[in-house]
């Protein structure tokens, strides 16, 4: 373990006595509580921390915070690496593994550092002018040299064993930001009473007042402010928390990270918790990033930003510099040459401004400081480590150098107006405060501190908790009197000039955004070759598309562009700012909805009975269904013609629990269902089914299924498994909006009744074995016929209807005795041969019989197409009817069903394939495609049903069957669709 | 005689776990045995219809959504302008609604084998929620009594407070056991004991 050479021996908001170890590449380096790794490593001396994106040149940290552009990492190891993450957000803990990136071999010595010489060639737009030809697919050959070139950290494919969480908050208000506005914000909207969730991304209250020193009058002020959060009942404090983004309807995403507990997922503790608030009101209080100076090599190790030196200094207590020189163009990097020159550095302020204000020079004058008026930096020196500065007079007319160790940059301070703006707020720019700040918000949104340009202490603290009592009287609470801390705090006022445009041409690269490397050259070509807009040019030279989102290079670039253009800084404008505010890890999206929480599961009330009895199951839209059971074979080829067999020759039983149910009742239901089928229902009599179809609104076929009346005024309707829920959704629009008058109620009964299909020639008997005392005979209970009854106690409703062809009935009764009549069913008709049958044979034995399903029910296909026209009632009115009769549907080209079977004994049909006429070329859609395709028991041969440009028109046509993806053409003949028992003797015995 | 399975019946099992900081915060039951009837009624028709149900319930239905009221071991609940859940432990009063409340005045729809209840008991029930139901469960909001249509990871339930710490929830049959394993990994790190009550039994 390092000793820490720049830790100060006293100072700081860390805790000394716990030390923490942790690596860097696998060197040993150790921090303490309280430090981010930042802080760490350059208490450590670690100076370089990554190599730049595109240039490959050496770069140091910049800030302290999100904003912070270079000191990206890659944390932890095997399935827990993370890439890209921002030393200075990352709280120390101990045994954390972190390594720097983008460097080949290494960040320290780095063979790709040649780009830099390559630079003249790698300018803005350079992949779009380079990599395009010479040939038209040119760029799929170069894209993985040029990612491999690139970047930064690496993904890997590697599980994540650590957990996520979801979840959903409300409040009355949300505060985001912590800093002394959010805290007086916070404190207002709590003081009435009102639920609030104060939201700080730090892992301490207090955003800039943590960069004082402890021994400060500000500390004292901002533990008075905690203590007062503390103290209100109704406020819940989301520390390690950061808004992510601002949504509709005040809705916002945090995300909370508890990396620094190392959390054990074992134990069901979450490394990250992705966090839904809805909230009544909002206070904006996120404070303000201060920017860089643009000028020659800014980008060198060492030259960082004002703030973050001094937040380094006094919260750190890492010292970084002894000879500072602090370049700017306001007055806040003054009060940080102060703390500096406090700490025992020796300091030189250059400012640009030919004057400052009095208190200003007094000020520099009682800490000694050496200042520099009317002048700037335009180079700094060094390479891994910034030497000195070359400094000029805004005239150029004197140029010089100054040694140093460390360049302190503030070009002013930028509204962190991202969030405010993510519903479409733009930002608006204020001179005065050369700084853009939040547009016209929504109702229940306000903006307080420095995010409006509030800077002096007085403006802050009194403007913030209005914000917070008119937050919450907006929620709907009275606000209660506020404390005015300000008294005890220096109220010094905040003035800034834009910053000049960099004085001089040299070799040198002046950067705008450090970390998409993109210089004033970039800029000014970009704007050369047209690209005016700022969200034109942000995307040619990627500036601000880095993982910081150009924080730091936002102002400044805009600023470039509204100098080269001559414009206003208000008529060049900002980018769109979009969520995430700052990178979220995909896990923290995820949440648990991975693995088997992925997505929902339908499991049948026989699922268990089918795990227990040799199953195989496959997902058929949410359900687990029973595919085919391993009595009659191991595969899915195999077993499926086997249970076919015994439904064609004995008798078979299948879970049809999945059918979509839908009680119907009331006196008006026989009208509902009169309107929706095509066919009619209203004098289907008492005791019986019928078979309907119902029309979208733009005649396509919606569904099919059946209807039983079970009693004057009680239906019971069956829809597919796919289009229960759009069925149900349809019935209800349709009486909410439509047919208000109708006195109908309908309710999703899928759950309630659990089904089975008994089929085959052997049905009746294997019922009556079963079920004793009822009477299944054809006078009892004929083709299409239903009825209720009751056995041993519970209520059986059985309907005679077929979907195989063969004698069939579907048998329902209460979900929880599914598996005790599927069981008895099986036991009792086991002399007959009965067995299972699951969702292949079913499928197979409806294709035989020319039944349409869900894949002829895509709702493209017409009753016409699917040859089911006749069925439309013309006395009557029903959904779809006034559509049906458009032109284009009743085009005899139209794709239509068809049945197809295979002409060559050794080939086999393809759902999917596509149709061709005889002789014609093998290419483009064709005249259709096979829907469904089984293998026919009863004809020995490969059938499928099809729709095909004309259907039966072709009767007994050859056509090629292609399937590309096989390289397959088979010739098959058009068939009737129905292929087994056209004149439905086998269901009328 | 035909037995009833729950739809737990699978994956259900007594014991528990101890939480990442040790003890069981929370208890999840399933309550068996149960039956639920939707009601409706039929515009024009309000007085006929209170009169069978309070008849058969012992309760008038009540006046405001998702508010109920409770006789003996009969709860009816609002759900919509037009339509009532009423849950029992038995179902006789409910079979008896639907022969004697006329076809023209509303209808009694049996759902007792379409939900399975699990009941979520302990000071962590509300965060368990929170974490799959965009529902704002403060007791400030969502009080004792009080219940909602709503979504708990992805699926459509029906959620009631019970209790100061007590919620049910009515999950539908098919979907139970997707939310009972999740249940399961929600409550993880507060620890949680499993039970069964069987209102049949009773």
């Amino acid at each position: 373990m390092t000793h820490q050479s720049r830790r100060l021996s006293s100072g700081g908001r860390i805790d000394r006595g716990r030390a923490l170890a942790f690596t860097l590449e696998g060197r040993a380096l150790s921090g303490f509580a309280g430090d981010t790794l930042a802080s760490a490593l350059l208490a450590n001396d670690v100076r370089l921390v990554g190599r730049s994106f595109k240039y490959h040149r050496p770069r140091g940290f910049v800030a302290a915070g999100v904003e912070e552009p270079n000191g990206l990492f890659t944390l932890g190891a095997g399935g827990r690496t993370t890439p890209n993450v921002a030393a200075t957000v990352t709280e120390l803990h101990e045994g954390l593994i972190a390594r720097r990136q983008n460097g080949s071999p290494s960040v320290d010595v780095d063979f790709m550092a040649i780009n830099s010489l390559l630079a003249p060639l790698l300018g803005a737009g350079f992949y779009y002018k380079t990599f395009m030809g010479p040939r038209r697919g040119s760029w799929m050959f170069y894209e993985p040299f040029i990612r491999r070139a690139a970047g930064l950290g690496r993904a890997l494919h590697e599980r994540d064993p650590d957990r996520y969480e979801t979840r959903y908050q409300y409040t009355d208000v949300a505060v985001i930001g912590a800093g002394p506005a959010g805290l007086a914000a916070a404190r207002a909207a709590g003081e009435s009473g009102a639920r609030v969730v104060l939201i700080e991304q730090d892992c301490l209250l207090g955003g800039s007042l943590l960069s004082s020193r402890t021994d400060d009058v500000l500390e004292s002020v901002r533990r008075d402010m905690e203590r007062a959060i503390e103290n209100l009942p109704t406020v819940e404090v989301l520390r390690r928390t950061t808004a992510l983004g601002l949504y509709d309807s005040n809705m916002l995403g945090l995300v909370t990270r508890h990396a620094q507990q190392q959390p054990d997922p074992g134990r069901g503790e979450p490394l990250e918790v992705l966090t839904t608030l809805y909230a009544k009101a909002i206070v904006f209080a996120t404070g303000a990033i201060e920017r860089p100076l643009v000028f020659g090599d800014n980008d060198r190790p060492g030259v960082m930003l004002a703030s973050a030196v001094q937040s380094y200094l006094n919260r750190y207590a890492v010292a970084i510099g002894r000879r500072i020189v602090v370049t700017t163009n306001n007055d806040s990097a003054w009060y940080s040459a102060v703390e500096l020159a406090r700490g025992g550095a020796e300091v030189t302020v250059v400012d640009q401004r030919p004057q400052v204000d009095a208190t200003l020079q007094q000020l520099a004058e009682q800490s000694r400081l050496v200042v520099q008026l009317g002048t700037v930096v335009t180079r700094a020196l060094g390479r891994r480590w910034v030497n000195g500065v070359r400094i000029a007079s805004l005239d150029a007319a004197q140029e010089r150098t100054l040694d140093c160790d460390l360049v302190c940059m503030s070009g002013g301070w930028s509204g962190t107006v991202h969030l405010t703006s993510h519903n479409g707020a733009k930002p608006v720019y204020r001179s005065d405060i050369d700084s853009f700040v939040p547009g016209q918000l929504a109702a229940g949104q306000f903006a307080a501190g420095a995010v409006k340009g509030a800077f002096r202490w007085s403006e802050t603290i009194a403007g913030a908790a209005q914000a917070g009592a008119n937050a919450a009287l907006h929620a709907g609470f009275t606000a209660a009197a506020v404390a005015d801390v300000t008294a005890a705090l220096p109220d010094t006022p905040y003035r800034v000039e834009p910053a000049c445009k960099p004085l001089k041409a040299s070799r040198s690269k002046a950067f705008v955004d450090f970390q998409s490397d993109v210089t004033t050259q970039d800029v000014s070509a970009a704007l050369q070759e047209g690209f005016q807009s700022v969200e034109h040019l942000k995307r040619y030279t990627t500036l601000g598309m880095g993982t910081d989102q150009g924080k730091t290079s936002n102002v400044s670039a805009v600023g470039l562009v509204a100098n080269l253009r001559g414009v206003e800084m208000s008529v060049a404008g900002t980018t769109t700012f979009r969520p995430p505010y700052t990178p979220v890890s995909v896990g923290a999206l995820a949440g648990r909805s991975i693995g088997q929480h992925f997505r929902p599961v339908r499991r049948s009330p026989l699922h268990e009975w089918h795990i227990a009895n040799g199953a195989a199951l496959i997902e058929a839209g949410p359900w687990l269904r029973a595919w085919y059971y391993r009595w009659a074979g191991n595969t899915v080829q195999s077993a499926y013609v086997e249970e076919m067999r015994t439904v064609r020759s004995a008798v078979g039983l299948s879970d049809v629990s999945s059918l979509g149910k839908i009680d119907v009742q009331g006196p008006d239901a026989a009208e509902l269902l009169n309107r929706v089928y095509v066919n009619g229902f209203a004098k289907l009599p008492v005791g019986k089914a019928r078979y309907g179809i119902m029309l979208n609104d733009d005649a396509s076929v919606l569904d099919d299924g059946t209807t039983a009346r079970f009693a004057a005024t009680k239906y019971f309707m069956t829809t597919t498994t796919a289009q229960a829920a759009e069925v149900m959704s349809h019935l209800e629009f349709l009486l909410q909006t439509a047919w208000t008058d109708l006195n109908v109620q309908v309710v999703s009964v899928t759950d309630e009744w659990s089904g089975m299909s008994i089929a085959g020639p052997k049905a009746r008997a294997a019922l009556e074995l079963s079920l004793p005392g009822q009477d299944f005979s054809d006078a009892a209970l004929p083709h299409m016929g239903c009825r209720e009854t009751q056995v041993d106690g519970i209520t059986l409703r059985t309907m005679r209807l077929s979907f195989s062809g063969e004698l069939a009935y579907e048998l329902y009764v209460p979900a929880g005795y599914g598996i005790a009549l599927w069981e008895r069913l099986l036991a009792r008709a086991a002399p007959l041969g009965i067995r299972p049958y699951g969702l292949e044979a079913l499928a197979a034995l409806r294709i035989e019989k020319g039944h349409v399903a869900g894949l002829e029910l895509d709702r493209r296909t017409t009753l016409d197409d699917l040859g089911l026209g006749r069925m439309a009632s013309k006395e009557k009115a029903y959904v779809g009817r006034e559509l049906r009769d458009r032109p284009d549907l009743k085009d005899p080209r139209r794709w239509s069903l068809v049945g197809l079977e295979c002409l060559e004994p050794s080939s086999r049909l393809r759902g999917g394939a596509i149709l061709f006429a005889s002789g014609e070329p093998l290419a483009g859609h064709g005249r259709g495609y096979i829907t469904s395709v089984t293998w026919s028991t009863e004809l020995n041969k490969y059938i499928a049903l099809g729709l095909y440009q004309g259907g039966l028109a072709n009767l007994g046509q050859e056509i090629i069957c292609a399937y590309p993806l096989k390289g397959e053409n088979v010739r098959a003949r058009i068939v009737s669709p129905v292929f087994i028992d056209a004149q439905g003797e086998r269901l009328h015995v | 005689m035909f037995d009833t399975h729950s739809a737990l019946a699978g994956i259900l099992k007594a014991g528990g776990r101890d939480g990442a900081r040790g003890g069981r915060r929370l208890r999840l039951t399933e309550v068996r045995g149960g039956h639920l009837a939707q009601v409706a009624v039929f515009p024009n028709h309000e007085g006929e219809f209170k009169e069978c149900v309070r008849a058969c319930s012992g309760v008038l239905p009540p006046v405001e959504l998702y508010r109920g009221v409770t006789h003996g071991d009969s709860r009816l609940i609002r759900i919509t302008q037009r339509q009532y859940w009423w849950i029992s432990s038995s179902g006789a009063s409910m079979l008896r609604l639907a022969r004697e409340l006329s076809s023209s005045t509303g209808t009694v729809t049996l759902l007792s084998a379409s939900r399975v209840r699990i009941r979520i008991t302990g000071s962590a029930a509300r965060e368990v929620l929170a974490k799959g139901m965009a529902l704002d469960l403060h007791p400030a909001v969502f009080e004792v009594g009080r219940s909602a249509q709503s979504g708990l990871h992805h699926t459509g339930i029906f959620l009631e407070r019970v209790g100061e710490d007590d919620y049910e929830i009515y999950v539908p049959r098919t979907y139970a056991e997707w939310i009972w394993d999740w249940l399961i990994d929600a409550v993880l790190p507060w620890g949680y004991d499993i039970q069964v009550e069987d209102l049949s039994a009773e």
